[in-house]
């Protein structure tokens, strides 16, 4: 078996093992989001619509699946005879494919929300289908660091030392830092931004934004992949 | 399960000899084939290493042979060739422990004879 | 290809402590391996480098010239079943064969349904429900159908109720014989597994301390049985595995071959020779010899 179907066959297996857990999330978070919707009005509850519903639980549950699975796929996928290389590449194509796939599955379902409720106050971005693709890639983009910081956090409690455990976790805040300060978020990440940088109002284009966030994503893989390159697999 | 190994003796003999029982007891009969030596070590819980030894013994003595691919078969004539080994060994195997021991009790030629008599007519010397 | 093995110079760290200490060793293709060691001798150590599971501080370990650390071809030609924590793996049987049967190129589907009848392993109940002895059997089943050229089973009978090693033991040799590979079982059971070994490998606290055919090794002892005082003069000088007495009979195992001028002698004393267990000589040579440590 040549080395690039591995690749493809860790990817794989990974993503359908990620998307059937994603599915359950979906599904609890569409059915809370109809519960919701349904006890308060619309006026008061959430005009943006299901998509911008599910982004911030989307977050935390990359950030919660890549923390308590990444050691056991490590572990699995090298007792199965996969190399670190292959096991770091396959996950890697996984996790933007699973990325990508939860907001396009959101969005498909945001817009037969709006199809059923064509909420005219709504704020919708169905109005362009420019506007939407840009959503869902800034939205996927966000899962994608949030799936890398928590791979990077597991990564580092699962084979080094209380010194890189605390680093993984500084890391962590400072990957959410960057892109708070590169979207320019609201709420939380918005103050912690501002506390550093209290008088800059950050407008940057969304071009800039997506680069910064590529950006910051190869550099993430980049550090994840040096850490896994030679790291112990453990015999439990 | 198999019986235990003396364990003065070294144990590819054991097999060996083992075997060769089997043969002279037509157990094993001229052209079959006998367990190979998976199934040996399987059953006598002995490395396949001293298995080995004791067959390749009974291969050397023509008492065996190999078919390449097939197992190892016993050969035409085994039983016979036994039968006189164990004639040539049987008084020094046999005769003079006994007559050994015998003088250490004090039991006289006659009484040997006696005896032997005595235990062919009891039938204890049925196998 | 081949698939010979090879551990070369190599030393095993973790911070203070040594695990391996210049281990050299070569194994020769199709043949079953037995790494025998104390607890804590560093056989997990040993085996863990060689599925690649860590890489060595110093030194190489190869498989067919080429080292096996993330080379992916050799990977997946190398199986290690050792005594897993399934505590928390909600997978079922079944699910566990299936993947192996993905990752692993020779795996055999119709021989891992005869193991898994063999072992009366419950296709479709969750791993982390087994008992410990079908915990083992499941990874036994892995790793025997899963037909690596570079088999290793690290105490993988733990748990497991006597029938069931048999069968083990069985299934082992027949599959080995059926498909010849380089098999290495590590144990400290040594008096029940003995027979299955090709060639022995000893380490003692991380060090490699022999490396020797079951069959040669046997010969390192030699049980002297006789009269007691005979027996004593006879064994003077000679290095004492163990003791045995009964009335006037004594029994002495020693460590060491005799000449065949000393043969001549015992049978002349009227003394008998015969064997040793591997599981006696074993012992005696990964005793701690707490006082040769004070000395030195």
């Amino acid at each position: 078996m040549t080395f690039k179907n591995r690749i493809a066959q860790v990817a794989s297996d990974s993503a359908k093992y990620h998307l059937s857990v994603a599915a359950w999330f979906i599904v609890v978070v569409s059915i809370i989001y109809i519960v919701l919707g349904s006890i308060f009005t619309t006026n008061d509850f959430t005009p943006s619509g299901f998509m911008a519903f599910i982004y911030r639980p989307a977050k935390i549950f990359s950030l919660i699946y890549a923390i308590s699975a990444t050691g056991s796929f490590l572990t699995f996928f090298v007792r199965h005879g996969v190399t670190r290389r292959d096991y770091f590449f396959g996950t890697a194509i996984a996790l933007v494919l699973v990325s990508f796939a939860i907001m396009i599955i959101a969005a498909i379902i945001a817009s037969i929300e709006n199809f059923i409720f064509p909420a005219a106050e709504s704020v919708s971005f169905f109005g362009s289908s420019g506007l939407a693709l840009a959503a869902i890639a800034e939205y996927s983009l966000n899962i994608i660091c949030y799936y890398l910081t928590g791979w990077l956090i597991a990564t580092m409690f699962y084979g080094y030392d209380m010194l890189r455990k605390n680093l993984s976790i500084l890391g962590a805040a400072l990957i959410v830092i960057m892109l708070s300060m590169l979207w320019g978020e609201s709420g939380f990440e918005q103050s912690i931004t501002k506390m550093f940088n209290p008088h800059s109002p950050w407008e940057l284009s969304l071009a800039i934004s997506i680069l910064g966030t590529l950006l910051l994503i190869a550099l993430v893989l980049w550090i994840i992949r040096a850490f896994t390159k030679s790291i112990t697999i453990k015999m439990k | 399960m198999s019986m235990p190994f003396d364990e003065h003796k070294p144990i590819f003999l054991q097999i060996k000899e083992r075997i060769e029982d089997q043969i002279v007891n037509d157990q094993l009969r001229e052209q079959d084939q006998i367990p190979s030596t998976t199934q040996l070590v399987n059953f006598y819980k002995i490395n396949h290493l001293t298995i080995s030894k004791g067959i390749s013994l009974l291969v050397d003595a023509g008492i065996i042979y190999k078919k390449r691919g097939v197992g190892m078969f016993v050969a035409e004539g085994a039983k016979q060739k036994l039968l006189e080994q164990r004639k040539d060994v049987f008084v020094d195997g046999y005769i003079v422990p006994m007559m050994q021991e015998a003088g250490k009790l004090g039991i006289s030629e006659s009484d040997i004879i006696a005896l032997m008599k005595q235990v062919k007519g009891s039938g204890r010397n049925e196998l | 290809m081949s698939y010979e093995t090879a551990f070369h110079q190599v030393n095993m760290t973790y911070g203070n402590f040594q695990a391996l200490k210049d281990i050299s060793f070569r194994l020769e293709e199709e043949k079953i391996y037995g790494l025998l060691g104390r607890n804590g001798a560093g056989k997990s150590t040993l085996l863990s480098l060689l599925a690649a599971y860590r890489k060595p501080s110093t030194g190489t370990v190869t498989i067919g010239g080429q080292e096996v650390f993330e080379n992916s071809q050799l990977m997946s030609q190398v199986a290690l079943s050792y005594n897993t924590d399934y505590s928390e793996e909600s997978d079922k049987v079944k699910d566990m064969l299936d993947a192996a049967a993905c990752y692993r190129p020779n795996f055999d589907s119709s021989y891992a349904e005869h193991l898994v009848k063999q072992f009366k392993l419950p296709r479709d109940k969750q791993v982390k429900k087994l008992s410990n002895g079908m915990k083992s059997a499941l990874n036994v089943t892995i790793g025997l159908a899963s037909r690596c050229p570079v088999t290793i089973f690290d105490e993988a009978y733990v748990g497991m109720d006597a029938p069931t090693r048999e069968i083990f033991y069985r299934e082992l040799l027949e599959d080995h014989a059926r498909h010849p590979r380089t098999i290495i079982l590590s144990t400290h059971l040594v008096s029940e597994m003995d027979y299955l070994f090709e060639e022995i490998i000893i380490i003692k606290r991380g060090r490699l301390l022999m490396q020797e055919r079951s069959d040669q090794f046997l010969e390192l002892g030699v049980s002297v049985t006789g009269a007691t005082q005979v027996v004593e003069d006879f064994v003077r000088g000679m290095k004492r595995l163990s003791t045995r007495q009964l009335g006037g009979t004594t029994s002495v195992r020693i460590y060491g071959e005799l000449s065949e001028m000393q043969h001549k002698e015992a049978r002349k004393l009227g003394l008998e020779l015969g064997n040793v267990s591997m599981q006696d000589l074993f012992i005696h040579l990964t005793e701690e010899e707490d006082t040769d440590d004070v000395q030195k």
